[in-house]
């Protein structure tokens, strides 16, 4: 009797079987092609994630230092508009000074003084600029002024050229005020000697350390003190000494005009290198994305073929079972 | 005294059609019984001193393929120790996330990384130093969240064992009830089958748990035997001794004795001696593939405090960096469950009375340094990224339980594949109604047959009888 039989249990047991198989699989590419992407991207990586790991590590890192380019371009244009506004005050008053050192009156000197003196606040509030929270002229200590204000620094260098009696000995004096350490870089500057590093991409940063204490603005700002000690009672009563100094003031502020041009060339060279971090960084988030997609998505094509194919195959299932199990001897009895 | 003969003929043609139908009620009445095995009647031709009697019904035989049942009984072992490590290994795998997952251990890594690179291009944030604490909290929860989801699916192997080895050990004293009732029914005339049904139920339990092989002995008694060849039941049943560990962690391993392994008949017993099912996968789960997992976890967690350690130029030599070995610096001899222990260090953590500027001027450094200096954080970033990167180990971990999980689903859905068959095989040979109905057809007849040379019997004696009148 054994080989004549075919127990019920089979049937029903493969059907059980083949149902659940054939709602597995409905199930997994309805979620792919609801979500578009590969239900078990282990698998088909054959269980080696490495590559998606250090992918997705990558696009996680990439938006980091795409934040890092935004805020080091914001950085360095700010940098470049103080330098801008610093040798807008410096080209703006050399003339004035110039005329009024022509001219040769206790009055034109007077007159240019006060102006040097209102030049030297706006320069120096252009250099205590702060753009995204930090000082940007300050180097490391982005947190603070950059420079002290213009009646600290006066008063210092009132003090350093007290007892001059010719417009050369007060220019030389402030000249050495400003280049001594103990003098502008440890009362006047009060930011760090160490610039500001961004990472703009991976293991490559850009180092912004334009400072205000670097030479070409402290050229300007010699300048401008020069000047504005005119408006402090420099040389008194020496008509043609005030002249001189007025004049001696407007060539040094021409002079270091070419410097701080050099400056902004720097902090240009710089925001270029930014720019190629930028673009270098769109690119590969695109070149990213592209393999990302390879490696996870599912193809839709694929999947709805597929599907289509489940359903058929599950429809196929139940019209035969619904055969099968009207088909028995007992209703032909 | 033929024509009494002729009518006792077709009597016992009756009862035994009789007996059939009873056979074939019973079998459509366990159609849907699991363990049934159809009957069959056996017809023999009755004789008394050498003289045809009739037909009477030899035995009802339980109509089973021995053979078949001892290969499906094999897969169902192979089935439930592969379905064991397969669920196993998925789980640890969900703990661990996918890498392309932002919460996964390779994603907190990669947030970690990020972190490091945006506080670098503001070191005077306060929020971004938060940023990174919060980062580096998150990689420590993850790696403890890792490791804590290997050690719970220890400690559930271990549970599993304990439950695997009552029904065990219940199973085992059933099938040697049964075989003792057997054994003294098989010289009387009842019918054991019943009893052959529900011993065959209580060997598959067995079956299902431990992977074995059945000797039937010449009395109706079966003998049970582990592939590893121990005597499960033969005379008696042995009972299998399991003491479940009422914790689990990282440390506790069998060889250290924190954990049990099985006994018999309370002597010690090698792991091998139950292997190759449920019982033998939770055992190499628990003590051999989860370990081994832990311990590759804990080597990442401890390049990742290492390498953290490195990079801050300002720690005294054996201080603890940004993560701490529960706020001890890494020890490199005590690695053991280390992923478990992970913690920010208290000197950077505002809740626990540290500051955030030390992350931007080192756990060492005395006093807050410049606001903008971000040499320190990107030292950490770039000791994270140095050589192969801890991303690169982090997913080497990830791997290697992507590769044991796919290879323990494949091999999982390779041994339901043969078990499957296996079973459609033995569901063949179970009752198939429709052959029944076909044999009452059959019986129907017989019984017509028979009772109509009653009915010719009858009609001959009252011929006989009639003579008389």
């Amino acid at each position: 009797m054994t080989g004549a039989r075919f127990g019920d249990l089979a049937l029903a047991l493969q059907t059980r079987r083949d149902l659940s198989a054939l709602k597995t699989d409905a199930a997994r590419l309805t979620g792919e092609l609801a979500s578009g992407r590969r239900a078990d991207p282990a698998r088909a990586a054959s269980g080696d994630l490495g590559p998606l790991s250090s992918l997705a590590r990558s696009l996680t890192l990439i938006e980091a230092h795409a934040g890092v380019v935004a805020e080091a371009a914001q950085t360095a244009a700010a940098m470049q508009s103080v330098l801008e506004r610093v040798q807008g005050i410096g080209a703006a008053l050399a003339p004035a000074l110039l005329a009024a050192g022509s001219a040769g009156g206790v009055g034109f000197a007077a007159a240019a003084g006060t102006q040097a003196r209102a030049a030297l606040d706006d320069a120096l509030g252009a250099l205590n600029t702060r753009a995204g929270g930090r000082s940007v002229m300050a180097g490391a200590a982005t947190d603070g002024a950059a420079v002290s204000d213009g009646a600290t620094l006066l008063a210092a260098a009132s003090a350093a050229a007290a007892g001059q009696t010719t417009a050369a000995g007060v220019v030389q004096a402030v000249n050495d005020w400003f280049d001594d350490p103990a003098g502008f870089a440890a009362l006047g500057y009060l930011g760090a000697a160490t610039g500001t590093a961004f990472p703009v991409a991976p293991g490559r940063t850009v180092t912004l350390d334009v400072t205000a204490a670097d030479p070409a603005v402290s050229g300007v700002l010699k300048g401008l003190v020069s000047a504005a000690l005119l408006a402090e009672g420099a040389l008194p009563g020496d008509a043609v000494g005030q002249g001189e100094l007025a004049l001696a003031a407007g060539t040094a502020l021409i002079s270091a005009d070419a410097g701080l041009a050099g400056l902004r060339g720097r902090v240009g060279t710089a925001e270029a290198r930014i720019e190629a971090g930028a673009t270098t960084i769109a690119a590969e988030r695109t070149a990213l994305g592209i393999r990302r997609a390879e490696m996870l998505a599912a193809d839709d094509f694929d999947t709805a073929t597929a599907l289509q194919q489940v359903e058929q195959r599950l429809e196929l299932l139940f019209t035969v079972t619904a055969r099968l199990s009207r088909l028995n001897l007992s209703d032909f009895l | 005294m033929s024509i009494s003969a002729a009518l006792s003929n077709a009597l016992s043609g009756l009862g035994a059609a009789g007996r059939r139908a009873e056979v074939v009620s019973s079998n459509i009445a366990n159609a849907a019984t699991p363990g049934y095995a159809p009957r069959v009647a056996e017809l023999t031709s009755a004789s008394i001193d050498g003289a045809g009697a009739g037909v009477r019904v030899a035995r009802v035989r339980r109509d089973a393929d021995a053979l078949l049942v001892a290969d499906r009984r094999l897969a169902d072992a192979a089935a439930g120790a592969a379905a064991t490590g397969a669920e196993a290994l998925v789980r640890v795998e969900r703990a661990a996330g996918a890498p392309d997952d932002a919460s996964s251990l390779v994603g907190r890594l990669a947030a970690f990384e990020a972190a490091l690179v945006s506080a670098a291009a503001n070191p005077a944030s306060e929020a971004r130093l938060a940023d990174v604490g919060d980062a580096a909290a998150a990689v420590a929860a993850s790696f403890g969240a890792t490791s804590d989801a290997i050690q719970a699916e220890r400690a559930r192997a271990d549970a599993a064992i304990a439950a695997d080895v009552e029904t065990l050990n219940g199973a085992l004293a059933r099938v040697s009830e049964l075989n003792g009732l057997i054994r003294r029914s098989a010289g009387g005339s009842r019918d054991v089958n019943t009893l052959i049904d529900q011993r065959q139920q209580a060997i598959d339990a067995v079956a299902a748990i431990v992977p074995i092989r059945s000797v039937e002995r010449s009395d109706g008694r079966i003998a049970l035997f582990t592939q590893g060849g121990l005597v499960l039941v033969d005379s008696a049943a042995r009972e299998v001794g399991f003491t479940p560990a009422t914790t689990m962690a990282p440390a506790m391993t069998l060889a250290g004795g924190a954990l049990s392994g099985l006994s018999v008949d309370g002597r010690p017993a090698p792991p091998s001696a139950l292997a190759g099912g449920r019982i033998g996968a939770a055992l190499i789960l628990r003590d051999e593939t989860l370990p081994a997992m832990a311990a590759t976890l804990d080597r990442v967690a401890a390049d990742l405090l290492g390498r953290l350690e490195a990079a801050d130029a300002t720690l005294p030599p054996g201080a603890a960096g940004l993560l701490t070995d529960a706020g001890a610096a890494l020890d490199p001899a005590a690695t053991t469950g280390l992923a478990g222990r992970l913690t920010l260090n208290a000197a950077v953590d505002p809740a626990a009375g540290g500051a955030l500027w030390r992350l931007r001027d080192g756990i060492g450094a005395p006093a807050p340094g410049l606001s903008g200096n971000a040499a320190g954080l990107l030292a950490l970033a770039d000791g994270l990224a140095a050589g192969a990167g801890i991303g690169d180990g982090a997913a080497g971990f990830v791997s290697s339980v992507a590769r044991a999980r796919i290879a323990a689903e494949d091999e999982a859905g390779f041994a339901a594949g043969r078990q499957a068959a296996l079973q459609a095989i033995e569901a063949q040979g179970g009752v198939d109604t429709d052959a029944e109905l076909a044999e009452l057809l059959r019986i129907e007849q017989a019984y017509a047959a028979n009772a109509r040379v009653i009915s010719a019997v009858d009609e001959l004696l009252r011929q006989l009888t009639g003579l008389g009148r």
